[in-house]
């Protein structure tokens, strides 16, 4: 079972990475930050990260196609979504799409850490039950 | 000519109603969605309401003037764009946007179920079991934002359109011909009044986003409104306003004939250990404020040793001038009471007055009543929470003593509101009987006139005087208690105190 688990965020601004790295970082994770989004979805193909926290709205790459494109190829993945242009319609598509929560900026650090925090716990009880399995 | 708003669900026909209208009548459109992306541009931080909507979050924010700035904001959008044209305007609830304008023509939409699911699986290329999943979600979300930001749960209740169209049986161009038809009728075309309404309300957005906008009054708990022109703003005591400073932060206000600033007088100020808006002690305490129009100031009370003593002082207000990308600091982590969600609630329903946390004892609860303002009321709620029973009760006692004594004014506990000043069910069963009881009364004495007549100066008085003295003297206060009780609580019914 992982305590320490891999996030990848994409945002095309760089100040969203600036802050969310060492945030997560001293929850003991391993962060990598990309601000182009195809660039990011390259790197992740060959390193598939446990969690990816992505902006919507960018220029190269929507934030749902990088859920498609990760729900398609690698389902245990959680996928957080972030977006400043936040919709009601917006928040239900990306969970209906399989995204693991959805939060509008702005946001509070305690409250992408409590996403990431229930992202752990679910990817521990996903990867106890299949050791029991 | 008239202002349409047209109200229907996600994902339903709104849109293309609205664009076919706009085909017939060439009046300008404007969406919600154009509304939502000016307001994030303006700097409405719109995502902290979709946040408190969609994940629950924020029960430890202050969302009530974000909400208060969201409303300024698209209703002077919505007014200026309606001032002098007309408008076809298509969202939620449209008919919940500027209030009191007589040339609305306020349309509900209905758009099938099968339709939305049909648009849902074609926009955002879902199957159809989870376009049915997403629609029943969304449509709770919207129920929730409509309680949330608009306080109404007004969505399918015909009471609040001016004609409700459902596309089962009738397609768009109908629809569109009908309203089209509708907006030539005399009954929706602007009036002198109605755009004096349209001023006002644009007069009070504009006002508020002001105060908004003012480093001094920003934190500003403020009342707006506008009426023929005259702007009034009222302020709470305790606030680190005054008039100078209001009327130096509407200074750039447009349209305005006069500025009245008014300090809120009338206060109930309720001090207790720890709030909770969802209880009891809260809807009768709003109960009151709001049959009073009084606004309600809070004290919490945090019981600490004497070296742990802090000075009263008024909440903090977080700020940060930083670009963070909307990534934002936690703030100081402290644990309320309670006063946040309750100065929240209160501020949505205007009536909040202040807040004001102190750390000590009876005593510092009297000094800090005595600096007070004006109340007309105080309440004491859960008090000395960590004693017993009795001591709590004797400690809340002699607490209500010391507060009326020093500052006069009436004192009672959370506990006392319901039986002192709300009617409830044990009023209306006290009424009923008193009122049977009054009316039993008169019945005997009517039907037994001549008896009575004789006792009190007849022949049963020649021969027992004393008799009918003591009949009086007994008979009399009764009648009046019994008669006073109902009347008493006949107004209290009525809301007369």
């Amino acid at each position: 079972m992982k305590e320490t688990v891999s996030i990848m965020v994409i945002d095309d601004e760089p100040v969203v990475g600036q802050r969310l790295k060492p945030m997560l970082e001293d929850m003991g994770h391993q962060v990598e930050v990309f601000v182009n989004p195809v660039e990011a979805m390259e790197h992740f193909k060959n390193n598939p990260t446990d969690i990816v926290i992505t902006d919507i709205r960018m220029d190269d790459m929507e934030g749902i196609e990088i859920l498609e494109q990760i729900q398609f190829n690698h389902q245990e993945t959680k996928v957080v979504m972030i977006t400043g242009y936040a919709t009601l319609e917006l928040a239900r598509e990306s969970m209906a799409k399989g995204a693991f929560d959805f939060i509008a900026k702005p946001f509070k650090f305690k409250e992408i850490r409590n996403t990431i925090s229930k992202a752990v716990d679910a990817i521990k009880a996903e990867s106890k039950s299949r050791v029991g399995a | 000519m008239p202002i349409i708003m047209i109200s229907g669900a996600p994902h339903g026909q709104s849109e293309a109603l609205a664009k076919r209208l706009q085909e017939l009548t060439g009046w300008p459109l404007l969406g919600r969605q154009v509304l939502l992306e000016e307001a994030r541009k303006a700097g409405i931080k719109v995502g902290r309401l979709i946040n408190a909507v969609i994940r629950s979050v924020g029960s430890q924010e202050k969302l009530a003037r974000e909400k208060d700035l969201y409303l300024a904001f698209i209703t002077k959008r919505l007014c200026e764009s309606v001032i002098d044209d007309n408008l076809i305007y298509y969202g939620r609830f449209g008919h919940l946007l500027c209030p009191g304008v007589s040339h609305r023509i306020r349309v509900g939409l209905t758009t099938p179920m099968h339709q939305r699911v049909k648009n849902v699986m074609q926009q955002l290329n879902l199957p159809q079991e989870k376009a049915i999943t997403y629609l029943e979600q969304i449509d709770a979300d919207v129920e929730k934002w409509s309680k949330f930001i608009h306080r109404e749960t007004a969505g399918h209740d015909p009471r609040y359109y001016d004609i409700c169209l459902n596309l089962q049986h009738i397609n768009i161009d109908y629809a569109a011909e009908m309203i089209h038809q509708m907006s030539e009728l005399p009954e929706f075309a602007a009036t002198k009044q109605s755009r004096r309404q349209l001023e006002d309300l644009l007069l009070a957005a504009r006002a508020r986003l002001l105060l908004a906008a003012n480093d001094q009054t920003r934190n500003a708990e403020l009342g707006v409104r506008a009426k023929d022109g005259v702007l009034t703003v009222t302020y709470m005591p305790r606030q680190k306003v005054d008039e100078n400073t209001i009327k130096n932060a509407l200074a750039d206000l447009e349209g305005c004939r006069e500025q009245l600033c008014t300090m809120a007088e009338t206060s109930i100020l309720w001090i207790q250990e720890r709030f909770d808006p969802e209880s009891e002690s809260f809807s009768q305490i709003n109960q009151l404020a709001q049959r009073w129009g009084a606004a309600v100031e809070l004290l919490r009370v945090v019981p600490s040793t004497e070296a742990e003593k802090k000075p009263a002082q008024a909440e903090p207000v977080q700020q940060s001038a930083e670009y963070t990308g909307g990534v934002e600091d936690d703030g100081p982590e402290i644990d309320d009471g309670g006063l946040t969600r309750t100065m929240d609630e209160l501020i949505a329903e205007g009536r909040f007055a202040g807040a004001r946390t102190i750390y000590g004892d009876k005593k510092d609860i009297l000094d800090v009543c005595q600096e007070g303002g004006n109340y007309s009321l105080v309440v004491i709620g859960d008090m000395f929470l960590e004693k017993g029973h009795e001591a709590r009760m004797r400690d809340t006692r002699e607490l209500a003593i010391g507060i009326r004594d020093s500052i006069k004014v009436p004192v009672i506990t959370a506990n006392e509101m319901q039986s002192r000043f709300l009617f409830g069910k044990r009023h209306l069963v006290r009424l009923l009987a008193f009122a049977a009881l009054v009316a039993c009364i008169y019945l005997l004495v009517f039907h037994f006139q001549e008896p009575i007549l004789s006792l009190l100066g007849g022949k049963l008085h020649e021969k027992m005087k004393w008799l009918s003295s003591l009949a009086v003297a007994i008979f009399v206060p009764v009648v009046a208690y019994c008669y006073s009780t109902v009347t008493g609580l006949l107004l209290k019914a009525v809301g007369i105190d």
